[in-house]
């Protein structure tokens, strides 16, 4: 009996050892395996959405809109007092005094590869689970692929160029030159291009269809010269022709229908990035470029950050009845300038008890003549960038959809190439003053280099455009304002310290 | 006021209902004290002789025993002191004065099991009740403070809802978990806080490699071990431990006056506000303990009431925490088996407050006024700037934390010296959190949204099966105890929340959140996002273990342990799901072998163990498809998905093999005693983030085991009984810690990286490549860096050292200007007795470490027009008018502190309590330090900066590798007075 009672009682304990059995096989309950993904038809569309919502970045402060806008002569990020030294990185990065470690370079490169790296995997998923769909899917994420080569193309110049997914697991791609990656990007597009929708419709909006790879054609070879040495100013008329004649689009006749906050209707914009407040977020200008006291005027949810603001020299280029500063009936241009007013008629005023104060005075008066660059800059000098509209109670990221590329571009670049091929063209003059009649003011007689990169200036300004306009008009390394002339070699960025360490195949630019 | 007087006259009653319970034929009651402290022994044994019933002393020493008549004598014993046997006379009271006798018989908690103190071969220290740091405590771990050589705390200072930092030894990770395990009654991984502090009884700090190897992959940070207060054989008793605090702040920026800010050329803007008077109160803090504990021959249990009120320095901050606990022990089948009830559960009813306000209290214009003449809040306005006052006055921030822990362990001897155990244990924590931010707040998006509340539910769940087996065994003079385990612990997360704003007006708060009007238009979706956190989550995983320990003690001379561990988890790539981790030491006692004059006792030991550690991130090893931003296709928006992280199937334990020698003495005929311990250990295959090329990988960010450092380390810890007199007695006691880490390799082709941004305003620095850290392979962990200060321009920016000569000043110029972690610190406590009173101060001190004061590097500058207040000390540069982080920030935070004095009176006869006790004590009395910033404590980790508003995120970790950082959002450090008693029946 007690050995019954003694053998019952180790089993009972016995069974408390049990559990330790189990395996080990984690529990997938709040996430989806990537063994588990594609089980569906919308699995396919959601996969093909993350190649696209990577370029929700490029708006970001310290991404490609940042870079390409404040290293030119139409934006910069004064040093005001104790805000926006922030290292000193946004100095440099204006006055070309930039140096490889600067954040905003590993961020384009990191972007432009993570967009690179997600079309990579998704055509080789596509090829492997093939359906109905994935033909179309795998030409339009070629020409995607081929966007974001074409980026580093013009930032970086000598990139490596990884095309496929499948990868060794230390996989250090060689640098490859920029007349290769030039090729790269022209072959690409020459394959997939006509293989996209002609379609200028919802079916395509804010996606890759054939107008939109001719957009890049036109910037491939407008800018044919600078990439590879050699110019290609009729494939570039070519190209824009294919956008004039068969799309369907037109000028609107009031140039800030392109950048309302409903902007999706615009019958001139070619490919945007789809912006939205609450599913597409990362359109932060409203926040970098606004003062403080803004909020005031617009509602905004958030407190602006009083950042990005023009150059005067840019300001003075517009004459006054142009309606891209005067706003044409919007109530504010391009610039944001002058006294500010609280929505309901008050004057602004610089920390309305006197927490805050320039030397200039309480009251906010964005006066676009800024006092200096660094370090004491008037906290409210300096025109804001206010090309597009800020919606009254807007969230710190906009709904505007953002132009990348826009008919306007495409006929100013059309009559740029004619121009460079013969600078009596009639039409080129013609083109030209389509927008600046448009524009409000009187057609030009002639073009001229300094008319027409001004004329570009102002139509194309805030479209992170203006660093590759002034390579290629040559002027980049000009002295302006408060930046001294730069050596020839920082046309092209210094390729990232920190990719340096990662990949030692990789070759840093001349001059760096 | 009527809310406390309830609460006091509740628990009066409760008092006073309860001790009715003893009743007896003969009572005797008396003291039980150290002959030559005359302090009361805590847990003294009283037992009627050869009647195996009896009692134990009260917290100052006191009884009280029923006895039969006809009962003679009274065995009085105490673990470390020699046995009184006591003759009963007619007298009912029995004081004793016991002399300390073998401190070296004093039971030490080695985990799974206990050894007495001469035993121990591992780095292992014990501090019971008696010896803890009595004061208002949030946390358990306060206990500890300054008590065990190589432990260090980091306390919140004074939020009553902080974090607790604890370091075992330094850094022993980076990337996984950097707090010790914690063992609460053999309940692994329990929460500290799930315990009232009142109802512990000793807590026990494995420290080196060789002690914690057992418990295996969660033992490279230190284990804890505590044990609660349990029943003893003898008479019901019961107990009341009370007090009351008061809380002020003791130290915050030294910003200008009103009258400085003036003549200093700052606005007038007509007012006159003390910001930091205008949102901070007197805190205050009450705690009553009540318990009840007795047991039988076979029956023992113990019961406790705990009630805590703890009311914070900044308005609407606090808590207020009830728990209960019980425990039951049953003998029965001849002692065979043995069965063990525990249960606790507390409930802590929280505000959290805005520790921000302390930011914008400090640059608000002392000349500005808190209300407008309408008396709605002042809001200036600009970036990174707020009304404190309304900040605290307006918002909610608020929760509630329910934690429990059912225990339940069934043991059986199945011969004399073999038994068998089985263990189940279940914690559960339930944490609901709720803000809100009315419709006329400026802060958080109150005034824009009309409303803005987020409400979430979290539910942490972990269970513990165990199964033991040990044998005890003899063979000639050779005492051994084989013992083996497996074990099985389930953990699990699960939680939702939702943010919305839009509210017809704030009456509801977050209660009723379905109304927010973003609801209704949409604006409420997946992710963080513009309108805040809407998600769910529900994951977990799972540790396996099987282990095993051999226990030798050969003539009580020389002592050998050696153990190991084999543990496996889900956490880690399936080829790596298991790891092995051994242990062997042994020790040597030379005053047994050699007679050396004046040495009581010299014992040598030495160590060797392996521990490891786990991610502290689910599914690393495994692609995962998440969902990202929406994708505009075919005219609507849908979800994108893509791969969240970079799959690493690789992953394995973080390993640290640790060697630990040691010397434990006895000299002076028992009045010194102390340990010293030397370490050195290799942390490999660190679990960290490290940079990755894109492609392959999809995001920049791979964790791997990329890693090694070695940190070397001494602990010294001195007991001295430097006066012995009846009425006058002087013991002092002191801890000598200093350890260091090297990095011995860091992420592969990777030797030197910055790291950690200083914030907003404009000293975003990680942007332009620099931080306040580097990391370096072969240099120290903590190094601070910064660009040398050389002089001010001109136009009042300041200039810095051209350290390579190159004539521009980047990441190349900026240099180590300090560590964050201290040299080495130092504590020393000193017991006074004098007659019935006592008296207890103890310094606290940590050397050679600095701190980036924050405060400083935003906010001393002085422009041309100076609106916002400015910090004023002498380490300001004068014609300053950018603010730009540099040396000058760096400063030496070196201090020494009078951290706890007390003073208590112990009553010999006080009506009829048989033991009572009053005292006084203040915390954080004296600070001796050159640091300007709020408190020159070492800050081990940093959380990163927050700016404008903006949140912590809830998903990145503190860095371990930036220490040193004294952020705007740290609570100003306070200094509390509290009055106390302790009675017993």
């Amino acid at each position: 009996m007690k050995n019954i009672f003694k053998f019952s009682m180790v089993a009972l304990l016995s069974v408390l050892w049990l559990p330790s059995c189990s395996d080990l096989e984690p529990e997938f309950s709040d996430v989806i395996p990537a063994s588990e993904y594609f089980v569906n038809e919308d699995a396919f569309i959601s996969a093909l959405g993350s190649a696209y919502t990577n370029l929700y970045a490029i708006c970001n402060h310290g991404q490609l809109f940042s870079l390409q806008e404040v290293s030119s002569d139409e934006a910069c990020v004064p040093h005001r007092g104790p805000d926006w030294e922030d290292g000193g990185q946004w100095l440099r990065t204006h006055r070309h005094e930039f140096f490889d470690g600067e954040g905003v370079f590993n961020n384009v490169w990191n972007w432009a590869f993570g967009g690179i790296s997600a079309c990579n995997r998704l055509i080789a998923t596509f090829e492997e689970n093939a359906n109905d769909q994935s033909d179309a899917f795998i030409a339009e994420l070629k020409a995607l692929r081929a966007y974001y080569y074409l980026v580093l193309l013009d930032v970086f110049g000598n990139v490596p160029l990884i095309t496929t997914f499948d990868v060794p697991e230390d996989f250090k791609p060689a640098t490859v030159s920029r007349s290769e990656i030039y090729s790269f990007v022209e072959s690409e597009l020459l394959e997939n291009v006509p293989l996209l929708s002609t379609a200028v419709d919802q079916s395509t909006y804010a996606r890759m269809n054939y107008y939109v790879g001719q957009a890049m054609l036109v910037q491939l070879y407008l800018n044919a010269e600078v990439y590879n040495g050699s110019a290609e100013y009729a494939k570039a008329v070519a190209a824009c022709d294919e956008i004039i004649n068969g799309g369907g689009y037109s000028l609107e006749s009031n140039y800030f229908t392109n950048f309302a906050v409903n902007n999706s209707g615009s019958k001139e914009n070619i490919f945007v990035i789809p912006y939205d407040a609450v599913n597409a977020g990362g359109f932060n200008l409203v926040q970098m470029t606004l003062h403080y006291e803004s909020q005031r005027t617009f509602n905004t949810v958030d407190q602006p950050w009083n950042g990005y603001c023009s150059l005067a020299d840019f300001y003075n280029s517009f004459e006054e009845n142009d309606h891209r500063i005067t706003g044409n009936g919007r109530g504010y241009g391009v610039l944001l300038h002058g006294p500010q007013f609280a929505s309901d008629g008050t004057r602004l005023v610089d920390g309305a008890d006197s927490w805050y104060e320039d030397t200039d005075g309480r009251e906010v008066n964005f006066n676009p003549e800024l006092n200096e660059l660094a370090p004491g800059a008037h906290r409210d000098g300096g025109a804001r960038l206010s090309k597009y509209e800020y919606e009254v109670g807007t969230q710190n990221t906009m709904n505007n959809d953002y132009a990348l590329y826009r008919y306007g571009e495409i006929l100013l670049n059309k009559a740029e190439a004619m121009w460079r091929m013969n600078s009596g063209s009639m039409e080129a003059l013609d083109l030209v003053n389509m927008i600046r009649t448009r524009a409000g003011v009187d057609p030009f007689t002639e073009l001229t280099e300094e008319n027409f990169l001004a004329e570009r200036g102002r139509e194309l300004c805030f479209e992170a455009k203006r660093r590759t306009d002034l390579i290629r008009f040559g002027r980049w390394n000009d002295a302006w304002w408060e930046k001294n002339e730069s050596e020839a070699f920082k046309t092209l960025m210094p390729i990232p310290a920190d990719q340096l360490v990662l990949n030692p195949n990789l070759q840093q630019n001349d001059g760096y | 006021m009527k809310k406390l007087f309830t609460r006091l006259t509740v628990i009066t009653v409760l008092l006073f209902g309860l001790c009715s319970f003893a009743v007896g034929q003969r009572t005797i009651t008396g003291v039980i004290t150290d002959a030559e402290t005359n302090e009361g022994l805590i847990g003294a044994n009283v037992i009627i002789k050869d009647s195996g019933t009896g009692t134990i002393t009260d917290l100052d020493g006191s009884f009280t025993l029923e006895v039969p008549e006809g009962t003679e004598t009274l065995v009085i014993s105490y673990t470390g002191y020699i046995d009184q046997e006591i003759v009963l006379g007619a007298d009912n009271t029995v004081n004793v004065a016991l002399a300390p006798g073998a401190l070296l018989d004093e039971v030490v908690v080695i985990g799974y099991g206990t050894q007495t103190k001469k035993e121990v071969t591992g780095a292992v220290t014990s501090i019971s009740a008696k010896d803890f740091n009595v004061r208002n405590i949030t946390s358990p771990a306060q206990f500890l403070q300054g008590k065990v050589a190589g432990l260090t705390i980091s306390k919140a200072n004074g939020d009553p809802n902080g974090q607790i930092g604890i370091r075992l030894r330094g850094l022993s990770t980076i990337g996984a978990q950097t707090e010790p395990l914690y063992i609460i009654d053999g309940v692994l991984g329990a929460s500290i806080s799930s315990i009232d502090p009142a109802d512990i009884e000793t807590m026990d700090v494995l420290k080196d490699g060789s002690a914690a190897a057992i418990y295996g992959s969660r033992g490279s940070s230190g284990v804890i071990l505590i044990t609660t207060k349990k029943g003893e054989r003898g008479t019901a008793k019961v107990n009341y431990n009370g007090f009351i605090s008061t809380e002020n702040i003791a130290r915050s920026p030294q910003i200008a006056s009103r009258e400085e800010f003036l003549s200093a050329g700052g606005i007038d803007a007509g007012g006159d506000t003390d910001w930091y008077d205008a949102i901070s109160q007197t805190g205050f803090a009450q705690s009553h303990n009540l318990s009840l504990s007795g047991g039988t021959e076979a029956t023992r249990y113990r019961a406790s009431f705990n009630y805590r009120e703890n009311q914070g320095v900044v308005k609407n901050t606090g808590f207020d925490q009830l728990n209960g606990s019980i425990s039951i022990n049953q003998r029965a089948l001849d002692d065979k088996l043995n069965v063990s009830l525990n249960y606790t559960n507390t409930t802590r009813k929280s505000d959290f407050g805005f520790s921000e306000a302390f930011r914008y209290a400090t640059v608000a214009n002392p000349t500005s006024n808190i209300f407008n003449d309408d008396g709605t809040y002042n809001e200036p306005g600009g970036f990174d700037n707020f009304n404190p006052v309304a900040m605290v006055e307006q918002n909610i921030n608020d929760g509630e934390r329910t934690e429990s822990i059912l225990n339940a362990s069934v043991s059986y001897n199945i011969l004399p010296a073999l038994k068998i155990t089985g263990n189940f244990a279940q914690q559960n924590t339930e944490r609901i959190f709720g803000e809100y931010y009315p419709r006329n707040s400026l802060y958080r998006g109150g005034i824009a949204r009309q409303g803005v509340a987020f409400r979430s539910n979290e539910n942490d769940k972990n269970d513990l099966y165990e199964g033991l087996l040990q044998y005890t065994g003899e063979a000639g003079k050779i005492e051994y105890v084989l013992f083996g385990g497996v074990s099985t612990q389930s953990f699990n997360f699960l939680g939702h929340g939702l943010t919305a704003g839009g509210f017809l007006n704030d009456l509801n708060t977050y209660n009723q959140i379905g109304t927010a009007a973003e609801l209704l238009q949409g604006l409420a979706v997946y992710g963080t996002n513009a309108s805040g956190y809407q998600g769910s989550y529900n994951r977990g995983y799972d540790i396996q273990a099987q282990f095993a320990r051999a226990t030798i003690n050969v003539d009580d001379t020389y002592f050998f342990m050696a153990s190991v561990r084999r543990e496996g988890s889900d956490l880690l790539g399936p080829d790596n799901t298991y790891g092995v981790f051994p242990a062997a030491s042994a020790g040597v006692d030379i005053s047994k072998l050699a007679n050396i004059s004046g040495v009581d006792n010299l014992k040598v030991r030495l160590g060797y163990g392996q521990t490891g550690n786990l991610p502290g991130i689910i599914f690393l090893p495994y692609s995962i498809f998440g969902q990202g931003p929406q994708f505009f296709y075919n005219g609507e928006f849908v979800p994108s998905y893509g791969p969240i992280n970079n799959a690493n199937p690789n992953l394995k334990w973080e390993r640290k093999s640790e060697i630990n020698f040691g010397v434990d003495f006895v000299v002076m005929n028992g009045d010194l005693d102390g340990t010293l311990d030397i370490f050195s250990r290799n942390t490999d295959d660190l679990i960290l983030p490290g940079q990755v090329p894109v492609p392959p990988n999809f995001a920049p960010l791979t964790w791997g085991n990329i890693a090694a450092f070695t940190t070397t380390g001494v602990e010294l810890a001195l007991n001295y009984k430097a006066i012995k007199g009846e009425n006058f007695s002087w013991s002092p006691s002191l801890i000598f810690t200093s350890y260091r880490s090297k990095l011995d390799t860091y992420i592969d082709d990777r030797p030197r990286e910055f790291r950690t941004n200083l914030g907003a305003p404009g000293q975003n620095i990680t942007d332009a490549g620099v931080g306040l850290h580097l990391i370096e392979e072969g240099e120290v962990l903590g190094q601070i860096t910064a660009p040398v200060f050389e002089g001010v321009s001109d136009d009042g920016a300041f200039i810095f050292a051209d350290q390579n000569d190159d004539g521009e000043i980047n990441a190349d110029d900026w240099i180590v200007v300090g560590n964050g972690l201290p040299d080495f610190e130092l504590s020393l406590n000193n017991d006074f007795t004098i007659g019935r009173w006592d008296l207890n101060l103890f310094f606290r001190g940590a050397f050679g470490h600095s701190l980036v004061n924050t405060y400083r590097a935003f906010y001393e500058t002085t422009p041309d027009i100076i609106a916002a207040n400015f910090i004023q000390t002498d380490k300001a540069t004068a014609g300053v008018k950018t603010a730009s982080y540099n040396s000058t920030h760096v400063e030496d935070a070196s201090f020494v502190k009078l951290d706890n004095a007390s003073l208590g009176y112990t009553f010999d006869k006080l009506g009829a309590f048989t033991n009572a006790r009053v005292y006084i004590a203040g915390q954080n009395l004296l600070v001796f330090t050159g640091y300007t910033g709020v408190d020159p404590e070492p800050i081990l980790s940093d959380p990163g900066s927050v700016d404008n508003g903006g949140r912590q995120s809830t998903f990145a970790l503190s860095d371990p590798l930036a220490p040193g950082v004294d952020r705007r959002n740290n609570y100003f450090s306070t200094r509390t007075i509290t009055f106390g008693v302790n009675l017993g029946f």
